[in-house]
């Protein structure tokens, strides 16, 4: 083989697992939960019809079965469109949230799910000025649906087993 | 001294792969150090005022427990899903104690601890439960606050990463 057709075959092979990697199903869904977390974040309280879209735009992150347990205080949600009401009451309420996923650690997909789990980074503002931080372990179910993948189940994991 | 050489002199030194090497070491090491061996992290919320503010900066001490089991007293890092985000907390209860709070006073196989870095503590009340062969309980030093807004609870050994040190 020339040297020439060598550099030839090792540019497509290269390129080949350069597109395996970007679209490989690990980078899918880091990309999709941070979309996720994009979404969900603010840092004003604007409730106008662009914040509105925007919040709206979280269902099609979701599965129609969606189901989030956030743990104590918070009570499970059921469905796509329980999250996004969910979502534009918090944007309503409380005018900075900020939600980062870290830590991301995906389970290779077994079929059409993959098994995620990630710590999240809360940290937000109240109405008096406020600030808290807050940080949960995820146990996150992903789903392939529609050629894309979607948040199937979110439920936190208690980092400390509760003695009370 | 002409020209720029006495800036060459004093960013590279008179033999400039001599300080390249040195930088190399200097930079592994700090990246050892800070990176694994005493991992700095940022202290956020409330739950272990006064000792540890918001915002304040504390170290990991990856080492200490190769050498000795974590005791009671301890400020420890607990890991979560990955290195990025830990609980910080503090071990009030060793495996195999019987620990109870009785109106915010923990005590440990019947007796009251005696707990200084305590400010101000609320009527915490939590029935008696023995600790398994693997598990510590750990509660953040600030008890003024109701106790279902604390996160406090039991964790097993390998998740505590190391003693904190705060400066």
């Amino acid at each position: 083989m020339s040297r020439r057709a060598a550099m030839a075959v090792g540019l497509l092979v290269a390129t080949f697992a350069g597109y395996r990697w970007w679209n490989g199903d690990e980078r899918q869904i880091r990309r999709q939960l941070a979309a996720v977390a994009a979404v969900v974040s603010h840092d004003s309280p604007a409730l106008g019809v662009a914040a509105l879209a925007e919040v709206a735009g979280l269902a099609t992150y979701l599965a129609p079965d969606v189901t989030i347990d956030p743990g104590p205080p918070g009570a499970p949600l059921r469905g796509a469109q329980d999250v996004v009401s969910s979502a534009g009451r918090l944007r309503a309420a409380v005018p900075v949230f900020q939600l980062a996923f870290v830590d991301v650690q995906v389970a290779p997909a077994a079929g059409d799910t993959a098994t995620v789990r990630a710590t999240a980074r809360i940290s937000m503002q109240g109405r008096d000025g406020a600030g808290s931080t807050d940080a949960r372990e995820l146990e996150i179910t992903m789903r392939w649906l529609d050629g894309r993948w979607v948040v199937a189940a979110a439920r936190a994991v208690p980092t400390l087993q509760p003695v009370r | 001294m002409p020209g720029r050489a006495w800036l060459r002199l004093a960013v590279v030194g008179p033999s400039p792969s001599r300080t390249l090497a040195r930088a190399a070491v200097l930079l592994l090491v700090s990246a050892v150090t800070f990176g694994w061996l005493l991992r700095p992290v940022r202290g956020a919320g409330i739950s272990m005022r006064p000792t540890i503010d918001d915002g304040a900066l504390a170290f990991i001490d990856r080492t200490a427990y190769w050498w000795r089991p974590p005791a009671r007293g301890d400020i420890v890092a607990v890991q979560m899903a990955g290195p990025s985000v830990v609980f910080i907390k503090r071990v009030i209860g060793l495996p195999g104690e019987q620990i109870a709070i009785r109106d915010g006073v923990v005590e440990v196989d019947g007796r009251p601890l005696v707990e200084p870095y305590v400010a101000r503590r609320r009527p915490w009340q939590v029935a008696p439960f023995r600790l398994g062969d693997d598990e510590y309980l750990l509660i953040g030093d600030n008890r003024d606050m109701a106790a279902e807004d604390h996160d406090f609870g039991t964790a097993a050994r390998d998740r505590l990463l190391g003693p904190v040190r705060v400066w």
